[in-house]
């Protein structure tokens, strides 16, 4: 797809807003595909802890690009990062008409980038995931530090859960045990299947799945059964915590950075089977672009956004934004009591926002 | 001659009386406001919740303490700043023939006078109607021995404690609204609030804010939730704006319930009979202040006015997760349809999964109500575009 999007023709597109109703029924099918799907395109960005994803719709809400980076707690550089890559991809001329702003990092990202919409993930993996699959009733997402269950029924998203102080039934507790096993995580999920007897270990907190996980190695449990032990120990944490007292029914759709564990697929599969929650294997969906359906789902809030007030001009700053020099600053506001931790975003030399006031007095 | 001057000074001195800023004061800060204010005395209030409350009373207590007993402590340390004679911390227990407060309530005057140190001398009556059997008479005791501490004079302790009553009453009048103006707002006639912030063509989303009153009215402790929902576009009614007589009826509809007796119109059962049921089942909400929670919860549940609920607990608080309890069953029993969510607080400050969570509440409950929802255009041309994902 990517070969046709070097540039967006604006002669093509004049042309196809001049023809009218009938002169576009003639043209054939698609042709208009193609014109369509090269005269708008809309950019999603989602920080979260963990990842930083970046995304490209065109008007048919078909991921065009998509970036996956990692954060490692630095928001503003990792965006940066993204945007060069995508240019890297997409070339300078590219024209994108609205951006969204989505993650953990939504405020900072809508700053940085100039989002014309910023909303919360949630939302946005609700409206990514409806448009994958329609049917679907239940959304798991597992990420490095977040995860989250959403309940969809006819369509709408119903209930929600995140999870609260502990990050034990996310990626961050694989990241852990991988470390501590030195084995890198991307061949974690493999050697999972391989295993046919998982061994039990405690889940709850990484601390007592360390000592848990030393008491079964010196007992001589192979390693592929704790892999596959600790694939069901994070499965078993995220269903009894996130999903507690949820109504998990199928068609499921399992995404976030997590979903790429093919054990932890295998896990979820077999214990949402044992409890009676799915009754085939194919009640989960992994969709294709698991990794980056936060960013999708903002880039489509965009798109609705922007149909429905067509006069809106995208507050997008352009594909200089790795090149303008941002900085954050932090200081304690003596003001009263409160010491509120104050954020001070800088483009260049201009205070562009300030934010973590109690009162409102530091908002510019 | 210096020392007598300071004496002299002393002396004149109105006597200062502290309140701690948290708890119960926030029920019965009028009564006891005018109370002392007729006495004579002076009375001293901690400074609204902040930042350094907050530090001070989670390092002051045990973790097992609820956020909102933390927070107490840090409101007493403050005090302790502020040149007081006297701190009032009146161990209350009940004020109803069955119902009883928050059991933490009694506990908190002993408490401090075992763990805090130069602490002024504790005025701390003991009140309990439901255990100890307490009535009209102790409470004749218990203003005139808290009465004479500040004035000689009978008569003026007398007309202390009728306008602290009448000031009661009025605050409470004041701060509930009556049954047709809550039919009003249901229908989306008024608004409660200040109005919320809205893009052109979109309604205020209306929500039942339940919640403790301590909680609600600290926007520190409540993480300055009424001005996040309405920056969402959100109009709240809180538990304590609900109309008290509407509360007490769902509440003995509850307890009918449980007892297996008719399920509604409770008017229509004598008192006499409904108060021999009642006497001596265990089952019975005998928390006072989670009467209104579980009261509100009840209405808005089965009223499809609203568009949802949500109900803010803090941490590890006893009555609450009873309270929480009864909503959560209530709404299964009768297959409610009115969203509700519960958040629990606790002493963190970061708002962000906080503000993620009332956003993601609100989205949910807009898409909801309006027809022309995103996901639903997203469902109708959803068939086109799976294909094209493949």
């Amino acid at each position: 797809m990517t070969e046709n999007c070097d540039c967006p023709k604006k002669e093509g597109m004049t042309s196809i807003e001049t023809l009218s109703k009938e002169e576009i029924l003639e043209s054939t099918q698609e042709e208009i595909a193609l014109e369509v799907s090269s005269d708008k395109y809309y950019l999603g960005v989602d920080v979260g802890s963990i990842s930083t994803n970046l995304a490209i719709i065109d008007s048919q809400k078909n991921l065009v690009e998509s970036v996956y980076i990692r954060t490692e707690g630095r928001p503003i550089q990792s965006i940066q990062q993204g945007i060069t890559l995508l240019k890297e991809i997409v070339g300078e001329n590219f024209q994108i008409s609205g951006v969204g702003a989505t993650g953990s990092a939504r405020q900072l990202t809508g700053l940085v980038v100039g989002a014309d919409v910023v909303r919360n993930e949630i939302t946005a993996h609700s409206l990514a995931s409806l448009n994958e699959n329609s049917e679907i009733q239940t959304i798991i997402e597992i990420g490095g530090q977040d995860s989250k269950i959403i309940i969809i029924r006819n369509g709408l998203p119903v209930d929600f859960a995140m999870n609260t102080v502990c990050a034990a039934g996310t990626g961050s507790f694989l990241d852990q045990q991988a470390n501590r096993l030195e084995i890198p995580i991307e061949e974690f999920g493999d050697l999972a299947l391989k295993s046919n007897n998982a061994v039990a270990i405690a889940g709850r907190c990484t601390v007592f799945a360390e000592s848990d996980m030393i008491h079964k190695q010196q007992l001589g449990h192979s390693e592929e059964d704790i892999i596959r032990g600790l694939s069901e120990a994070l499965v078993r944490n995220y269903l009894n915590n996130v999903g507690k007292g949820k109504e998990i029914t199928g068609p499921i759709m399992f995404q976030g950075g997590v979903a790429a564990n093919v054990g932890i697929r295998d896990a979820l599969r077999r214990s949402l089977i044992k409890q009676n929650k799915i009754k085939h294997e194919d009640d989960i969906i992994v969709p294709e672009h698991y990794d980056v359906m936060g960013a999708i789902g903002v880039a489509i809030l965009v798109m609705n956004k922007i149909v429905k007030n067509p006069e809106i001009k995208t507050k997008f700053v352009g594909w200089q934004i790795p090149d303008i020099n941002y900085q954050t600053k932090g200081f304690e506001c003596k003001g009263c009591p409160n010491i509120c931790e104050i954020i001070e975003v800088l483009m260049g030399e201009k205070v562009i926002a300030r934010w973590g006031s109690k009162c409102g007095k530091w908002d510019v | 001659m210096r020392e007598k001057n300071i004496s002299k000074q002393y002396s004149k001195r109105k006597k200062r009386v502290g309140f701690p800023r948290a708890l119960l004061y926030y029920y019965f800060k009028a009564m006891w406001e005018s109370f002392f204010k007729a006495l004579g005395a002076e009375v001293v209030l901690s400074s609204p919740t902040n930042k350094i409350t907050k530090d001070r009373g989670v390092l002051e207590t045990l973790d097992d303490e609820c956020y909102s007993t933390k927070l107490f402590h840090g409101h007493v340390l403050d005090l302790l700043d502020k040149e007081i004679d006297y701190i009032f911390v009146p161990r209350f227990a009940s004020r109803k023939k069955r119902e009883v407060g928050c059991p933490k309530f009694v506990a908190l005057a002993d408490i401090l006078k075992y763990t805090k140190d130069n602490l002024p001398p504790i005025i701390g009556p003991h009140y309990s109607t439901s255990r100890e059997k307490h009535g009209f008479w102790r409470l004749v005791k218990i203003i005139f021995e808290i009465g004479f501490k500040f004035t000689k004079n009978p008569l003026r302790i007398i007309y202390a404690a009728l306008k602290a009553r009448k000031d009661h009453k009025t605050a409470m009048k004041n701060i509930s609204i009556d049954e047709e103006a809550l039919k009003k707002w249901e229908n989306s006639e008024i608004l409660l609030n200040d109005a919320p912030l809205i893009e052109d063509g979109e309604k205020p989303l209306k929500v039942a804010l339940i919640g403790h009153t301590y909680m609600l009215n600290d926007s520190f402790a409540s993480l300055g939730v009424r001005q996040k929902l309405q920056k969402l576009g959100v109009d709240v009614i809180t538990s304590e704006q609900m109309p008290r007589k509407l509360l007490e009826r769902q509440i003995l509809r509850l307890s009918m319930v449980n007892y297996g007796l008719e399920f509604s119109e409770p008017e229509k059962l004598p008192k006499k009979q409904l108060e021999k049921h009642l006497i001596g089942r265990n089952d019975y909400l005998y928390f006072e202040f989670e009467h209104e929670i579980v009261g509100t919860a009840m209405h808005f549940l089965e009223n499809k006015s609203i568009d949802g609920i949500l109900m803010l607990v803090n941490f590890i608080c006893g009555p609450v997760s009873v309270s929480m309890e009864y909503a959560k069953q209530y709404a299964k029993k009768i297959k409610s349809e009115t969203p509700i969510i519960i958040l629990s607080l606790d002493a963190h400050t970061g708002e962000a999964g906080f503000q993620t969570r009332l956003e993601a509440f609100s989205d949910i409950l807009r898409m909801k109500k309006s027809t022309e929802t995103i996901p639903k255009s997203v469902k109708m041309v959803s068939g086109s575009i799976i294909e094209s994902w493949s």
